[in-house]
């Protein structure tokens, strides 16, 4: 059997697979061993990966091309054999707004208003997605509105205390302010880019040459745990797993909405590490100068379909990804 | 060299900016206010260095500074030591972790760094200390617990208490502190269907 294998991760409802995969022994049936770390902050992910202290983690698309790149922290090799989850953000705008922006919509709307809204991180899905959305809209999101960067699970408390006036985040936390009657979901990022990829699977590049047997088991498991997660059936028991105090610490039923993907809670079944999605996160960052000219290219080649077909996975039909302004053909 | 340190553990906090100041008194040290965020403390001190503990979910706050603007308003922010990463393990592992603008020569910072680091060290094992103290005292409790209810409930003299308790941790394996909770366990659940 190989090393025990570290994988870190964020309080998100989209971490489930990597929790199911733990709480049901699927690592365990493909012969490895996995030790999850629940980390308090992205910096932290990057960091622990960048110098060794976890083999792999459940990651932003940006925040992996960052690291790869050396953005942030230390430049950490990596790669990414797999997709984990599609859509799951939405953008929340706080209550008080709701008939204004009902009735003028988001371009009228914020005009002038230099509205403050809220990301997880600089590198991150939420605000390349947020940064498309407001574009197309017309709106600039570098002089605009003020965006500013907050940790998923603070984006309510800060909603509530009028710090911020919107956040972009993944779930539940869209689910929570909705619930608690201080925001509401202007759009969910899926809406933004049809079934775009969230989080992806990045381990480190020394780790995954050195033992491609277990990243091959490894991918298998999560597989075999995105498909429970899939299953409609299954989504109460896993609220009950994710709703624990060590977790989300949230009521499993409020969990259990975050997770059906029709309520734009995460899709995972989407799970072909496409090198155009990195290379289109990365075209995002360039356009909004957070990388520099050749980043494009470099990200692509982090992302590795090969290893997902090794494992066993398929690559998609020829499909058109949708976006809130224009349509693009792809052939995989 | 103006250093912010941003420990929501203020104990660990005064201690490390006190040893700073003792390392070099042309420092100036910030504490960063409780429930104070990372960027607002930065802001407010703008500091050269940030010394932060690692556990602060706002520390992605701090990390963006440069990513959301694109001409800083802050001074650039970097992680240290891309030549040792060793060092930088064994800082992270200690649960602290550093951040430094790329104009402040790295000697300058590997001794602060290594202050931070000895000193999240020495806190750990004074915790880990404390804590197995806490367990030795927790087990002495149950054990005399379980002796008295002996006492008074078998009748039984406090020596006779002990050899019982001692006799069945052996028949059964087990740690005396074992035993003697299941005995206290046992006599809790009879009591309570008895009433």
């Amino acid at each position: 059997m190989s090393r025990i294998i570290r994988l870190g991760m964020l309080r998100l409802t989209d971490a489930a697979p990597v929790l199911v995969a733990a709480r049901k022994n699927i690592f365990e049936e493909h012969g490895i061993e996995v030790e999850i770390s629940i980390e308090p902050s992205w910096a932290n992910i990057g960091d622990k990966l960048g110098y060794g202290l976890l083999d792999g983690a459940v990651m932003l698309p940006p925040l992996a091309i960052a690291s790869a790149l050396g953005l942030r922290g230390r430049k950490t090799e990596l790669i990414v054999p797999l997709s984990l989850s599609a859509n799951g953000n939405a953008v929340t705008i706080a209550k008080r707004y709701e008939a204004d922006f009902h009735t003028q919509g988001m371009a009228r709307f914020a005009a002038g208003r230099m509205l403050r809204l809220a990301v997880v991180h600089g590198y991150s899905t939420q605000d390349l997605l947020l940064r498309y959305w407001l574009a197309s809209l017309g709106i600039d999101p570098d002089r605009e509105v003020a965006i500013s960067v907050i940790p998923p699970a603070e984006m309510v408390g800060s909603l509530a205390a009028g710090a911020i006036d919107g956040f972009c985040a993944g779930a539940p936390w869209s689910q929570v302010a909705a619930h608690s009657g201080l925001g509401f979901t202007a759009i969910n990022t899926g809406q933004i880019w049809r079934n775009h990829p969230e989080k992806c699977l990045a381990l480190r590049a020394d780790f995954a040459a050195g033992d491609p047997a277990a990243v091959r088991a490894l991918m298998r498991a999560l597989g075999s745990a995105a498909r429970f997660c899939a299953d409609p059936a299954c989504r109460e028991d896993i609220s009950q797993m994710l709703c624990v105090a060590e977790f989300l610490d949230l009521p499993a039923p409020l969990i259990a909405q975050s997770l059906d993907p029709a309520a734009g809670g995460p899709l995972f079944t989407q799970n072909y590490p496409s090198p155009a999605h990195a290379a289109w996160f990365a075209a995002q960052l360039l356009r909004w100068d957070k990388v520099p000219s050749d980043a494009v290219i470099a990200a692509a080649a982090l992302y590795h379909p090969d290893l997902f077909i090794a494992a066993g996975g398929k690559s998609p039909e020829a499909y058109k990804e949708i976006f809130c302004d224009s349509e693009v053909s792809q052939s995989a | 060299m103006k250093i912010l340190v941003a420990d929501r553990n203020g104990n660990r906090a005064a201690a490390l900016a006190a040893q700073l100041q003792a390392q070099d008194d042309s420092f100036s040290i910030s504490l960063a206010r409780e429930d104070e965020i990372l960027l607002g403390a930065v802001r407010r001190t703008e500091p050269d260095i940030v010394i932060v503990d690692m556990d602060r979910a706002d520390r992605d706050g701090l990390e963006s500074v440069r990513a959301l603007n694109v001409k800083p308003v802050l001074p650039v922010i970097m992680f240290v030591d891309d030549d040792d990463p060793a060092f930088m393990e064994e800082a992270i592992a200690a649960g602290v972790s550093s951040y430094h603008v790329t104009s402040v020569d790295l000697p300058a910072i590997k001794p602060i760094l290594r202050t931070a680091t000895a000193l999240f060290k020495r806190t750990q094992l004074l915790e880990r200390r404390l804590a197995e103290a806490e367990e030795i005292i927790a087990t002495r409790q149950t054990i005399d617990a379980a002796k008295r209810l002996l006492m008074t409930r078998e009748g039984m003299s406090e020596p006779a208490a002990h050899r019982f308790l001692q006799r069945r941790a052996m028949d059964k394996q087990k740690k005396l502190s074992e035993i003697a909770a299941q005995l206290l366990r046992d006599h809790d659940a009879t009591w309570k269907t008895e009433s």
